[in-house]
């Protein structure tokens, strides 16, 4: 049957479909947040009339190549394509500052390549065990298990413990808006605006906190993304990162592969998880966030294993994994294939639909190889003119996850909070950590609530959950223990802690003073309009919020003392001249004047023309004005993209107020 | 002629591309031509994949064969809120035709009788054509030790609920069984499954089609035992054919396409015209089964209203099961 599915695959016609899928996917992949469901989702109605193995190695090849053309602009750009690619971010864009795009890409390519693979053979030959693995898994384990994810905190926040607490709290409290998480019948904290009824979007959230604060960076730094002249690059040297680091393939395949096994916890959760707990127990923990190979090993093989394992659910359970899952067994469904039990039992079909898999993962390693060298050219963009057209790409790609205009706000909102939280030296990860697992928490607390009609037993009777609540405190409890050992040594710290000290002697306590304020009058505010709901429906938001805003006041408290103690705010860096121009940059003032008037201007003229003016304008202010010949074609070109985009992926472009267009 | 400088090229290239921009983007003109005059969009209040898209992605082609005029007819997922925000576009979108939706009638009933939004009027949307009509199905786990619909009354049962309309028919499958319902929220059908399968839940009130084929995903684990109205060639009774009053109208799963209020009847015959095409179509027919949506479709506002307005009348009845499902906000 395997030989079958194989010679089938191989077939002229397929490896035509194959390599089609592949392109098409490595596109919208680039593509900020258009991710694979997109992507399979587009190209769904074309299969319908294609031979079955034909259609399903194309959506599956598009599914492989999108998740990998993810992690492309993150590391290029320091934006991730999706959330599955926000770790990728942290140690493959100084590899690409540090003119080493070439080789990220290559650890990216062969990394996620690896954990693909891995995980298909897990597929091929352990089905029976972990789809009972998968089966034995409940609300009460679901819980626990993210109950451990959020234990992450602690790795993401090291050194600044109760900054990572407060934005933690921030994410969780965040993530409460919307469709309550007990029956859904309950729209929360939507403040009379309507579009908040549908909540904070992952992709639009993590988007704008990753795109929105670097786009400000590289238009304030100027020049170009990679930041040296000597080009030491290569994307085979890439090849040999990944098989340097067993022990790193072990584990981030390992967390990749759980949470991809699990429906429901998602590749953005796998490829962050993946990261810090290598961060945890690496030995080159000291160099993560500076450009280190193992870091992108470990986001990339975590993103790998689990966009794969994330099929596992899907074909030998039924239930699909993500929304991609759901749409590969819809379309599995139309050309006769039953997911489930039976799948393999199925005749030849599901065979072919394996080495499909399998194949994807080999075109686009292939792909990767190719065009990796000539993609790193990007990095050798001018800031001025990438950093706008980045931006529009942003914007587009947040609209068209939910089709809503309000995404773009979001995103913007988002992308600015990120940026100040940047300056004062807040972890914003802990914050992306909340906004994830927020939901998945709440949804499996009231889940094994309700299942075990209202007893809360359920949670320290489950041996599996117990197991897991064990861990969880020994890896909270546990550097606590090693701390009181080394009392007197001084250890390497993460990068976060040393990035927050550097801070901590720089900058003056006023903004963060500000912060804290802000953040204790929203806690303040959720907590007050929580006590509308039924208690189950507020439970989660009260106590997020009573812990944040204990955790800002117990912040703020610490801020006053040393304020007093000082007698004064402390020095605050010297600042450049707020509308000063920069030659060939363009200050973060300017930049918040610039993406407001630009989202201002969506909802008045219309994506399009607004997208033409938003470039131009940047152009003129950093300096374009000596080439106005130049920033004007700049312009047009970017509509005519933005427009053959639309068209191509169909995506209907949000309409202004005033033009219509 | 005279050659262009390199400032002269880079103008009239720019030029050019303005010119191109500006034909690109502009809003077609109003022609006294057959509708339509631009392309279709058909929003989706769910997430791609699921039942209420793929019904919307595998007619949209069908759609732009029959229209009488040649023009794209694009899928817009707007999901969120439950399904509100897309409802809410649909509804509040101009009655011009170009903009359609497709829905179940009895998910929309629920959203405006519990939630009172005061953009929905279910009644005066324009409902153009019903497509498939599924019974509904309650399926047992296999640890519940349920063999008959007889054995819930009187009993605590858990059932899964993903949307208002799935809490609502559960609620009303066990207040005909006489039972009590606690309701436990899952991401998707599949994730209820498998807690059925673990012991975890013990029924679900599904369509026909998804429940059979829930039962055999889970190798007949999975237990059904009764439809809302009987299904020819499917070995489950009926509520009727066990002496249970079972309430078909509001039971039913329907996939039903309609448009805001207000549309003009010449759309509107227009759009009908283009839905009896379609819905004669055979390949449309096939892919429909394929998908496990047996065509049952049901053409204009004059066959849609009545069914529309009985089913929103229901409701009434239901006042207490709303009420006590805390969907009255």
């Amino acid at each position: 049957m395997w030989i079958e599915g194989f010679t089938n695959a191989l077939s002229g016609m397929n490896i035509l479909w194959l390599l089609l899928g592949s392109v098409i996917g490595l596109v919208i992949g680039v593509l900020p947040a258009l991710g694979a469901n997109f992507g399979v989702a587009l190209m769904l109605p074309f299969t319908f009339g294609m031979e079955p193995a034909a259609a399903i190695i194309m959506l599956c090849a598009i599914h492989a190549a999108c998740n990998y053309g993810d992690s492309i602009t993150s590391i290029l750009l320091n934006v991730p394509g999706g959330p599955g690619t926000v770790a990728t971010c942290w140690d493959g864009h100084p590899m690409a500052q540090q003119g080493r795009g070439g080789e990220a890409l290559g650890i990216a390519t062969f990394s996620s390549f690896l954990g693909g693979v891995a995980v298909w053979l897990m597929l091929a030959l352990l089905v029976n065990p972990i789809t009972k693995l998968a089966l034995a898994f409940g609300a009460p384990e679901y819980f626990a298990l993210v109950f451990m994810a959020l234990g992450l905190v602690s790795v993401a926040a090291k050194g600044e413990t109760l900054k990572g607490l407060i934005m933690a709290c921030t994410g969780l409290a965040l993530s409460a808006v919307g469709q309550d998480e007990v029956l859904g019948t309950t729209y929360r904290f939507t403040f009379g605006i309507p579009m908040l009824e549908a909540g904070i979007p992952i992709v639009v959230s993590t988007l704008g906190i990753f795109a929105i604060p670097q786009v400000i960076e590289m238009l304030e730094a100027g020049g170009t993304v990679a930041k040296c002249t000597e080009v030491r690059d290569s994307v085979f040297r890439g090849f040999l990162a990944p098989l340097r680091r067993p022990l790193t393939l072990l584990r981030s395949g390992v967390v990749g592969a759980f949470i991809g096994i699990l429906p429901a916890l998602g590749v953005a959760l796998a490829g962050i998880a993946s990261y810090l707990t290598e961060k945890k127990y690496s030995r080159e923990a000291s160099q993560f966030g500076k450009g280190s190979p193992a870091g992108v090993v470990a986001a990339e093989v975590g993103k790998g294993a689990c966009v794969v394992g994330d099929l596992i659910p899907t074909f030998t359970l039924g239930v699909p994994g993500s929304v991609t899952g759901a749409i590969l067994m819809a379309a599995l469904i139309m050309q006769g294939i039953e997911p489930g039990p039976k799948f393999l039992l199925s005749g030849t079909l599901p065979y072919t639909v394996f080495a499909g898999l399998l194949l994807a993962q080999a075109t686009f390693l292939v792909t990767g190889v190719l065009i990796g060298k000539q993609l790193c050219r990007i990095a050798y963009v001018p800031s001025t003119l990438m950093a706008p057209v980045l931006t529009v790409l942003v914007f587009l790609g947040a609209y068209a996850t939910q089709n809503s205009g309000f995404d773009i706000l979001l995103a913007l909102i988002f992308g600015l909070f990120a940026h100040v939280l940047g300056k004062i030296g807040y972890p914003v990860v802990c914050m992306v950590l909340g906004l994830i697992l927020g939901p998945i928490l709440e949804a499996n607390f009231h889940r094994a609530l309700g299942e075990s009609l209202g007893s809360y037993a359920v949670f320290v009777t489950r041996p599996m959950a117990v197991g897991m609540f064990l861990i969880t405190i020994l890896f909270l409890i546990g550097p606590y223990l090693i701390h009181i050992y080394h009392r007197y040594r001084k250890g390497p710290r993460g990068f976060i802690a040393q990035a927050l000290d550097e801070e901590e002697t720089a900058r003056s306590y006023k903004g963060e003073f500000i912060l804290l304020v802000l953040l204790v009058l929203v806690f303040a505010v959720f907590l007050i309009t929580a006590q509308q709901y039924r208690p189950l429906v507020r439970l989660f938001p009260d106590l997020a919020s009573s812990l944040g805003l204990g955790f800002a006041i117990w912040r703020l408290a610490i801020i006053i003392s040393r304020v007093i103690k000082a007698r004064g705010w402390g020095e605050a860096p010297p600042a450049a001249s707020p509308f000063a121009f920069f030659g060939d940059s363009l200050s973060w003032q300017w930049s918040l004047i610039t993406l407001s008037g630009y989202v201002l201007a969506i909802y008045v003229l219309g994506f399009l023309m607004a997208s033409v003016l938003y470039v131009m304008g940047v152009l003129m202010i950093a300096g374009g004005r000596r080439k106005r010949g130049w920033t004007i074609l700049a312009g047009l070109l970017t509509g005519l993209g933005v427009w053959l985009l639309a068209k191509v992926v169909h995506i209907l472009l949000p309409l202004g107020l005033l033009t219509g267009m | 002629m005279e050659k262009l400088t390199g400032k002269g090229k880079m103008l009239f290239l720019a030029a050019v591309l303005a010119l191109s921009l500006a034909v690109v983007s502009s809003p077609q003109g109003v022609s006294a031509a057959p509708w339509p005059e631009r392309n279709i969009t058909i929003v989706v209040a769910y997430n791609p994949g699921g039942g209420f898209d793929l019904v919307a992605r595998v007619t949209a082609p069908f759609i732009e064969k029959y229209l009488p005029k040649r023009a794209s007819v694009i899928i817009k997922n707007v999901p969120g809120g439950g399904t509100r925000i897309g409802t809410r576009e649909l509804a509040k979108a101009k009655p011009d035709g170009y903009t359609i939706s497709i829905f179940d009638p009895v998910s929309l009933a629920v959203m405006e009788y519990g939630g009172k939004p005061d953009w929905l009027n279910v009644r005066k949307l324009t409902w153009l054509a019903q497509l498939d009509n599924l019974a509904d199905m309650l399926v047992v786990g296999p640890k519940t030790g349920f063999k008959h619909p007889r054995d819930l009354k009187g009993k605590t049962v858990r059932f899964a609920g993903q949307d208002d309309a799935t809490i609502f028919r559960s609620a009303v499958v066990a207040h005909s069984l006489g039972a009590m319902p606690v309701f436990v929220r899952y991401g998707g059908t599949g994730e209820a499954v498998m807690a059925s399968l673990r012991g975890d839940l013990d029924a679900l009130s599904l369509s026909w089609s998804s429940g059979m084929r829930q039962v055999k995903t889970s190798e007949d684990k999975m237990i059904p035992l009764l439809v809302s109205s009987k299904v020819p060639g499917l070995n489950v009774p009926s509520g009727k054919e066990l002496g249970i009053t079972v309430d078909e109208l509001v039971m039913d799963h329907p996939h039903t396409m309609a448009g805001p209020p207000g549309m003009p009847s010449d759309v509107q015959r227009m759009w009908e015209e283009t839905f009896v095409k379609v819905t004669k179509d055979p390949e449309w027919i096939a892919k429909m089964e394929k998908l496990g949506y047996p065509a049952s479709p049901l053409i204009g506002k004059k066959k849609l209203d009545a069914p529309i307005a009985a089913t929103m009348g229901r409701m009434d009845k239901y006042k207490d099961i709303i009420g006590g499902l805390t969907l009255i906000k």
